[in-house]
């Protein structure tokens, strides 16, 4: 029953995507006729610019019109990242099955709200963008997998599963994550989600060291340097610069 | 506080930094009493670890007095005297379970640029570049030590601070080179490097039942020290001697059962070589310059251990893997496991088995620690070891 629902909260959402993506082609032809004419008005020596811009443009339009065309999402980005966590199953798996307790390590996830199967996400997004989608659980077999997928109107299509595997000679852990996005601009979309400013798939091993952090000590670790964004002198931080850091726990 | 700062090449400076602070929950705060400079803080010295920054407070070897504990931290109290193995570990993952404490799985928050180097992360370190982590070092009035209901050791009333310091990593280190040449008793031992990890090597070697340890060196107020104090049967001075020859004298032709590199990426020699690895190191072609391990290897009994203590950090170039792989030798190495070794460690000092402070030659104050540093890179005044005094 839930999953046929899921199906057609699935095909509402495309037909949504392509919409937008018709609605999108056409801004983006009227904004190059506009760059066009303006450079031909220009001097010559600002037209190298412009038309360097409105190639670009010109070029994400097209592979915009080709995507379109064919009816489907351009570039999903598919993730996946491995841990080996010395906890049982069953405890990784309840820690993860709390959803409130993801916000503890998937950095870019603020918080998940969970009633009757269906969950409300909110997260960070590139440039101080907010996210906001309803996913549903489509997958739960307890102490071994979970999966979950975004309902219509998600804004960023996605969906993921974790897996659960004993580890080695039955000590430990082994969780595989997989997670994929596929999002809803178009070529430029997916390269807003590539760029965003980091490599995706080691952030994502990154969020699940954090979890393994928390799981085996107790809490995500900190060092003097790593609580400042960036490379900085390892030495004990100013004390305004303490709060920057989510999720630090603080005695 | 005061802190001793890396700036550059070649250029340490005690400046003002903040107070460190609890940032988890199983942190101590120790202030510091003692805390040493080691043969590996002149590597960094050097600037020949990447992922140092300007401004990193340096120092992994220390002892202090606790002054402040995280809420989740009840083996110790305030105003408990004690000292911190270099390597962070949290006890928790499946290597400090096996007591492989320096591979501990959570204490590198930079694991990933670990990883783009060696494959993986070991632990974090203390004062050790970023890519071990980036925590601020013990040469300081005051240090954060995470995991503190793991690593650090109570010392017992009646115990110099010199007795003890060495606990927090050449002791354990020097222990750790002698135990994976695997003694039963009788062998021969040679130990490249009279350092104070080289004379801790060569006591640990004693102890642990070699027959004739060999001592190899160019400075021959270490070498003394080794026959006096470390518990060396013989001394090579390889600016003297050719070391491969003498070694096959002294051994009826064998070589030595075991042999420990306790020199690492710094190695000094002789000859074309030397010149060679000196320049690669320079141009930045060659992070190492192994003339210790390559010798060390060459001179090993067939069928024998090749034991690596001294620090590496990257690549090397004209490795003898042929000597390795037709003589059946067995290449040994790994940054100490520290945690393991100090209450047995501990108990050896406390019996009278060992007293290590008999490497100490130096003691400044905090405040001098670039004295300290430029003293022991140009070994004057037979500088074996710096201690600096921060309270």
């Amino acid at each position: 029953m839930q999953f046929e629902a899921v199906r057609a909260h699935e095909n509402g959402a495309k037909r949504q995507v392509t919409r937008l993506r018709w609605v999108r082609l056409g801004l983006e032809t009227a904004a190059i006729l506009a760059l066009v004419d303006r450079a031909l008005k220009r001097e010559a020596r600002h037209r190298a610019g412009l038309l360097a811009t409105t190639t670009a443009l010109a070029g994400v339009t097209m592979l915009d019109a080709w995507g379109a065309a064919r009816q489907r999402s351009a570039v999903p980005v598919r993730l996946h990242a491995t841990v080996t966590i010395n906890r049982s199953p069953a405890d990784v798996y309840a820690f993860w099955r709390d959803l409130k307790n993801l916000p503890g390590f998937l950095r870019h996830v603020e918080e998940i709200d969970e009633f009757d199967g269906l969950t409300i996400w909110r997260a960070r997004g590139p440039g101080g963008l907010h996210l906001q989608w309803d996913a549903a659980i489509v997958a739960d077999r307890p102490n071994e997998r979970i999966a979950w997928r975004s309902l219509e109107g998600a804004g960023l299509d996605n969906h993921g599963s974790v897996t659960f595997l004993p580890g080695p000679r039955g000590r430990g852990t082994e969780l595989h994550v997989d997670m994929g996005f596929d999002p809803p601009w178009g070529t430029l979309g997916a390269a807003v989600v590539k760029l965003l400013g980091e490599i995706p798939e080691q952030q994502l091993l990154a969020d699940l060291r954090r979890l393994k952090q928390i799981l085996e000590t107790g809490e995500a670790t900190a060092s003097d340097a790593s609580i400042h964004p960036g490379l900085h002198a390892a030495r004990p931080p100013e004390p305004s610069s303490l709060p920057l850091v989510k999720g630090l726990v603080q005695s | 506080m005061k802190a001793n700062c890396w700036y550059g090449k070649k250029q340490v400076r005690v400046e003002d930094v903040p107070d460190p602070k609890i940032l988890n929950s199983r942190d101590a705060i120790v202030r510091v009493t003692s805390t040493a400079i080691c043969g590996s803080d002149l590597h960094l010295y050097n600037g020949l670890m990447p992922t140092l920054e300007k401004g990193d407070v340096l120092g992994h070897e220390f002892m202090g007095e606790v002054v402040e504990l995280g809420t989740s931290v009840t083996n110790l109290s305030v105003g408990d005297r004690v000292v911190v193995p270099f390597p962070i570990a949290c006890g928790g993952c499946l290597s400090c379970e096996d007591g492989m404490f320096s591979l501990c799985e959570n204490s590198n928050p930079n694991a990933w640029m670990a990883e783009k180097l060696w494959g993986y992360s070991p632990a974090g370190l203390f004062g050790y570049t970023h890519l071990l982590g980036g925590y601020a070092g013990g040469q300081a009035e005051y240090v954060r030590v995470p995991y503190a209901d793991i690593g650090p050791l109570k010392v017992p009333e009646g115990l110099t601070d010199e007795q003890v310091l060495f606990l927090s990593d050449i002791l354990p280190t020097g222990y750790m080179g002698a135990e994976m040449c695997g003694l039963t008793g009788g062998e021969v031992v040679a130990v490249w490097g009279a350092g104070p990890v080289g004379q801790f090597a060569i006591a640990s070697a004693r102890l642990l039942g070699a027959e004739r340890i060999i001592a190899i060196d160019r400075l021959p107020y270490r070498l003394d020290l080794a026959l006096k104090r470390g518990g060396a049967t013989d001394v090579i001075n390889y600016e003297e001697t050719d070391v491969a020859e003498a070694l096959r004298e002294m051994t009826g032709g064998r070589g030595p059962d075991a042999c420990i590199d306790a020199v690492g990426m710094e190695a000094h020699g002789a000859g074309a070589m030397y010149a060679l690895d000196r320049t690669k190191q320079a141009l930045m072609l060659e992070t190492d310059r192994p003339l210790a391990l390559r010798e060390a290897i060459r001179c090993c009994k067939s069928g024998g251990v090749v034991s690596v203590v001294g620090v590496y950090g990257g690549l090397i170039d004209h490795f003898p893997m042929g000597a390795i792989v037709n003589r059946s030798l067995t290449v040994k190495s790994g940054q100490c496991h520290v945690q393991r070794y100090m209450r047995p460690l501990l108990e050896r000092i406390q019996n009278g088995d060992l007293d290590p402070s008999f490497v100490v030659t130096h003691r400044l104050p905090l405040s001098e620690a670039a004295r300290g540093y430029d003293m022991f890179l140009n070994r004057e005044d037979g500088c074996e070891k710096v201690v600096l005094k921060a309270a």
